[in-house]
């Protein structure tokens, strides 16, 4: 069942794009096999050609020395490739048991034979200790648990070689070591791990080999045992950077943000945030931590003024906007940067000097009797272009046609643009590469310096760490915890976000 | 207050809930499916023509029902086409298909019978009905179960069946999980085309059992437009059921039963117009109820 997988001059194009261009890679059987690098630097495309769901405009494949050839999904894995995709593919109102199942499931006369299903899977459990309670729905399950949902339905597929993408995003570091630690087990049953991540410390620590990918080549292969994270970031992006930042001093400054008992309900009605009280003074970064779906995006809409608040009070430099306006509130000083940016962010189809000008539009500086007044518009935005290294073609271009990181750049330019007093940072540098993640993350440390006051919600919790005055962790819509980050580790954060007790536990499950 | 619980009003409730339960297990199929499919009208009333030209010619009711759920089957077709291929807009294409059902039926009609507004043909041949043999002389329970039509018991007997190909076949299976996250379908090595064709195919089927009853479960006649909105409330019956075969048929039943009773309290001296409302209302209530039930389930 050991399988060896060649990769061989690899080419897929996009329109406009070339995704892969010539890549080569020999993943050895029985290993880890670790396959990192920026985002758009073709990882994904890479897995989603040996899985079968792209075909390549060129190059091969060898299994085991054999050419193949994959025309979909269901092909691959006859060949006993599996992927973990990075959203998972699960049914959210199915059964375990029916995710698992659904495509492959042992049946008579049409009828599926759950009986049967259910023997095949318990002794797959026990072979590999990966259990899964089958018959819960799956919207029931933690996401940790949801992800070992899939790793169960690719090795019931009979997959040899596991491609995991990105698979601890959505994971505490406490959750990490567990997958790390199934990841070994099915290694030392022969299975071989495909893993793609951009996070270098974990990549180190679970890979036995590293290839690493930028513009859609392979810039560096090298044992996991030769590799740094600082030589393996600067393969990525190709120059060193800097990922160590200093947090401002001791904040001083008057209170800017002041939730008191705020709830929040959602759609449903259920209280996603509950009783959430905390203030964020002049200079400095507040950092919130937490799982994703632990009540953060309702926190952060409910501050901006895009959901309202259930009971409780929000004050912005002491002015009551409990119930203002969005509008209202970016008039008190308040400003933005949100987690979807493509969607909330900007303006998808408009140019991108109006994107840039949007919220400002009605300044006396930039509109004169409800007209705009465009050069002082276009000098505007022009020197924010310049200011914060957009890289566009025109101002004219519509804001979608910018790459991932330049829309960011572009949206932290107009919300830094006429100097913020409280910057409400929701994952700001989320799915952008390690060049534009220094820029921005400078930029909203010198927020700070300059007087403002940050609320840093972020999932990533190296993020948090490094740019953080001071760190609430939200678990199940409460804060469960407050710390200085020179004061606490990743793991203890890990395990507040976890909602478990920070001291005297020890589980290894 | 008697009339509620009436043997007889029982009875027929039953029996009118019949061509809303065939037609709301399929839009079931569908709704798993995720296509919004209003267009079980334009089904119900094509296979209604089709199994009384089917009856007319052949003399045989059971030529009436394979003729009808063939033209069903086509008109599905149509509609899977046009969706699933075309990409087309499912509400415009079903309201495009229950305008012209309804015209093509009419005209139809006038061009192979030569009349216009409905037909009464004796050669129109409708289901028989029949007395279950112990159940019949059971108080109460014989006077409501027994002597339906035959119709009747195939729908109870396709209502079964629906929930065992829902929940326990592998189609079932693949339709459910199609509806919710097509991509799991397909990194399944599935193909998503495929059992939405399926699912739309089956409405046509049980559609087409439907439209069927409206000519052949008793009234041995065609007239124009006679699904006349069965197939709107049918689609109540499935937002309701969501899915779900036991609620969609539930559902069902409570339709036949207060249009049953709408018919009975007519001759109680209440406003004609605000009795006959009374099944819509109910309708309407039922997708209310439905709505905020699925709002809270998220």
């Amino acid at each position: 069942m050991q399988k060896e997988i060649r990769l061989e001059n690899i080419t897929k194009r996009f329109p406009g794009v070339l995704a892969d261009d010539h890549v080569n890679m020999i993943i050895s059987a029985g290993t880890v096999h670790a396959v990192v690098g920026e985002n758009g630097a073709g990882k994904s495309t890479l897995m989603n050609i040996l899985s079968g769901l792209y075909q390549p405009d060129d190059g091969r494949i060898l299994v085991d020395g054999e050419q193949v050839r994959f025309e979909n999904p269901r092909q691959a894995m006859r060949r006993g490739i599996g992927m973990v995709h990075q959203e998972f593919m699960l049914v959210r109102n199915l059964t375990v048991l029916d995710n698992i199942i659904l495509g492959f499931e042992p049946s008579r006369a049409g009828m599926i034979s759950r009986s049967v299903a259910r023997r095949v899977l318990k002794d797959l459990m026990n072979a590999y200790k990966l259990d899964v309670p089958l018959d819960e729905t799956v919207e029931r399950l933690p996401v940790s648990m949801q992800q070992r949902v899939e790793i169960v339905k690719a090795l019931y597929r009979g997959a040899d070689v596991l491609i995991l993408d990105e698979p601890t995003s959505v994971l505490t570091p406490q959750e990490s070591r567990v997958l790390f630690a199934a990841i070994r087990e099915l290694v030392s049953r022969g299975k071989t791990v495909i893993f793609i991540s951009h996070k270098l410390g974990e990549v180190l620590e679970v890979a036995d080999r590293i290839s690493v990918m930028r513009d859609g080549r392979v810039v560096g292969e090298l044992p996991a045992s030769d590799a740094t994270e600082r030589t393996l970031a600067r393969l990525m992006v190709g120059r060193d950077v800097l990922m160590n930042f200093t947090p401002p001093g001791k904040p001083q400054g008057d209170p800017v943000l002041e939730v008191k008992e705020m709830t929040v309900k959602d759609a449903r009605g259920l209280e996603v945030v509950k009783q959430v009280s905390f203030t964020v003074h002049a200079g400095e970064v507040l950092g919130i931590a937490g799982v994703a779906g632990n009540g953060q995006s309702e926190l952060v809409k409910a501050i901006v003024g895009l959901v309202p608040t259930c009971s409780g009070s929000i004050h912005i430099s002491r002015r009551d906007v409990t119930k203002a306006s969005v509008k209202h509130r970016r008039q008190a000083g308040m400003r933005y940067i949100p987690q979807d940016r493509a969607w909330v962010g900007t303006c998808r189809q408009s140019a991108l000097w109006k994107n840039l000008l949007m919220g400002y539009e009605h300044y006396r500086k930039f509109s004169r009797f409800g007209l705009l007044r465009l050069d002082v518009v276009r000098r505007f935005a022009s020197d924010l272009v310049a200011r914060f290294g957009i890289k566009t073609a025109s101002l004219y271009v519509p804001a979608g046609t910018l790459s991932g990181g330049n829309l960011q750049k572009a949206i932290v330019a107009r919300e830094l643009a006429l100097g913020p007093r409280l910057l409400i940072a929701e994952d700001p540098t989320r799915g952008i590469d390690i060049g534009a993640t220094e820029f921005v993350r400078r930029q909203v440390l010198q927020v700070a310096e300059g007087g403002g006051a940050v609320l840093l919600v972020s999932q990533d919790l190296q993020e948090v760490m490094a740019l953080s005055n001071r760190i609430l962790v939200m678990h199940k819509g409460q804060i469960v915890g407050e710390r200085m980050p020179a004061e606490t580790t990743e793991e203890e954060l890990g395990l507040l976000m976890a909602g478990r007790a920070t001291r005297g536990t020890h589980d290894g499950r | 207050m008697e009339v509620l619980f009436d043997p007889a009003t029982l009875a027929s409730g039953i029996k009118l809930s019949v061509p809303i339960l065939f037609a709301a297990l399929g839009g079931m199929f569908t709704h798993q499916a995720n296509v919004f499919n209003i267009a079980l009208e334009s089904l119900m009333l094509t296979s209604a023509f089709f199994s009384v030209v089917g009856s007319c010619y052949f003399s045989s009711p059971w030529a009436g029902l394979m003729l009808g759920i063939v033209a069903s089957l086509v008109a599905a077709l149509v509609f899977a086409v046009l969706t699933v291929d075309f990409g087309a807009d499912v509400i415009v294409v079903g309201i495009a298909m229950n305008l012209g059902a309804w015209g093509a039926t009419s005209i139809l009609l006038e061009l192979m019978f030569g009349v216009r507004g409905f037909l009464l043909d004796p050669r129109i041949v409708s289901f028989p009905s029949v007395e279950i043999p112990v159940v019949k002389s059971v108080p109460y329970l014989g006077q409501v179960v027994s002597g339906q039509n035959v119709l009747v018991y195939l729908a109870a007997a396709t209502a079964v069946a629906v929930h065992f190909v829902s929940y326990h076949s592998k189609m079932g299976l693949r339709i459910r999980a199609l509806g919710q996250n097509p991509a799991a379908v397909e990194t399944a090595g599935l193909s998503p085309r495929r059992y939405r064709y399926l699912a739309i195919l089956l409405c046509g089927l049980l559609c087409g059992a439907a439209g069927t009853f409206l000519p052949l479960g008793g009234l041995s006649m065609f007239s124009e437009n006679m699904s006349a909105g069965k197939g709107y409330i049918a689609l109540a019956a499935v937002l309701f059921g969501n899915g779900v075969p036991g609620l969609v048929i539930a559902a069902s039943l409570v339709f036949g039963y207060a249009e049953a009773l709408a018919v009975k309290m007519q001759g109680f001296g209440l406003p004609n117009q605000l009795v006959l409302m009374s099944p819509y209302v109910l309708t309407m209530l039922f997708l209310f109820i439905g709505t905020r039930r699925r709002v809270a389930a998220g």
